[in-house]
């Protein structure tokens, strides 16, 4: 029985992590709850909801980060003054002896999920965690 | 400009080590003519450019030519070239010590691009001496591994499209599973396209009818959970 139901709960979370890799409705759910300024707060408890959707999905997405090798970029201003907005960067799963998971103990974990931030900061959190190498 | 080859062919610049072009006409093999005239090996370090004609075989010729290079900002190159940015050609490895690639892509990756591109990141952005899960793909060998690979897409679909193609994230889906991803599709388009509590200072009334869609949204997303529960619930 217990075999059963953590089998179960395995499948609810790959099943669901298939679903938002499928759908991407997390990032822009997470735009979008960053943004409110919510009236009748007590009639639909939007708030709360969310806290727990995330809680749930976050810890769900940051268990594979192995699959994210390409990860979704913020934009960024270079050449010719343009913004560079729907980009992908590649994160080696190796840099020197350090693996990807790096980024589950770091204070920003999401950022290989929702977006890697811009380049600079990127380098800053990399230098403090040794996953990347010195620019 | 409007004659790039006149400009081109009168130009001899050894010493530059910036260059940055936007410019449609097909202007290539004029930069390689250029380059192949000015005495000595080039100092260029950065280059970018955008147009929509480079033949097979014109990129490779212009990174022979510049080997200092650190940064390269390009369309996405024809096979040809991409493999010589891989693999190199024959014991000569192209543009060496890059540290930078950005490549710009018109629309989603194909299916025959996966290989190319996830080799050219293995081999490219993978330390030497640290070889990729697959044990078979070559490292870097001599020459520095790049810091920063980057693919700019024309619009976010396309951009999330590729990401699970090259992410591998492939996945055959249930009755059920397709339905909560039909509607989740659908609830994701509603906050894209209407932008919902994305403008300041918006009225109230306003921000009660997107209360009213985002409380749709939330009961959407936990009635998928529902349906998935249920299934694994009833295997």
């Amino acid at each position: 029985m217990i075999f059963f139901l953590a089998h179960a709960c395995m499948n609810l979370c790959a099943n669901f992590f298939f679903l938002l890799q499928e759908t991407n409705i997390h990032i822009d759910l997470r735009r979008v709850i960053g943004l409110l300024n919510i009236p009748d707060q007590d009639k639909y408890n939007l708030e709360q909801r969310a806290m727990d959707i995330f809680a749930k999905w976050d810890q769900l997405l940051l268990t594979d980060l192995d699959d994210y090798c390409w990860a979704r970029s913020s934009p960024e201003l270079r050449g010719y003054s343009m913004v560079i907005d729907h980009s992908l960067v590649y994160i080696p799963k190796y840099h020197g002896e350090r693996h990807i998971s790096v980024y589950r103990e770091s204070p920003m974990p999401h950022t290989l999920i929702y977006s890697i931030a811009n380049i600079s900061r990127c380098r800053e959190h990399c230098i403090r965690f040794g996953a990347w190498r010195s620019f | 400009m409007r004659d790039f080859g006149i400009f081109f062919e009168s130009l001899t610049i050894p010493a530059v080590e910036v260059i940055k072009i936007h410019c449609m006409a097909p202007f290539v093999p004029r930069l390689v003519s250029m380059f192949s005239r000015s005495q000595g090996p080039s100092l260029l370090r950065k280059l970018a450019f955008r147009t929509i004609q480079l033949e097979a075989g014109e990129l490779s010729t212009l990174l022979k030519l510049t080997p200092q290079l650190i940064e390269l900002d390009i369309v996405v190159p024809p096979t040809y070239d991409l493999l010589r940015l891989i693999y190199g050609e024959g014991d000569v490895m192209l543009a060496p010590m890059l540290r930078a690639l950005y490549i710009y892509e018109w629309e989603s990756i194909g299916v025959a691009q996966i290989e190319h591109f996830n080799s050219l990141a293995q081999v490219r952005c993978q330390p030497s001496g640290k070889d990729a899960d697959d044990g078979i793909t070559p490292s870097l060998g001599s020459g520095t591994t790049l810091d920063m690979l980057r693919i700019v897409f024309d619009s976010g679909e396309n951009r999330d499209e590729s990401q699970k193609i090259l992410n591998a994230w492939s996945h055959t889906l249930s009755p059920e599973e397709a339905r909560a991803v039909d509607m989740l599709v659908f609830w994701r388009g509603i906050i894209r396209r209407d932008r919902i509590f994305g403008i300041r200072d918006v009225d109230i009334e306003h921000r009660r009818s997107d209360c009213v869609t985002l409380d749709k949204i939330m009961a959407c997303i936990e009635q998928c959970e529902a349906i998935i529960t249920t299934k694994v619930l009833r295997v």
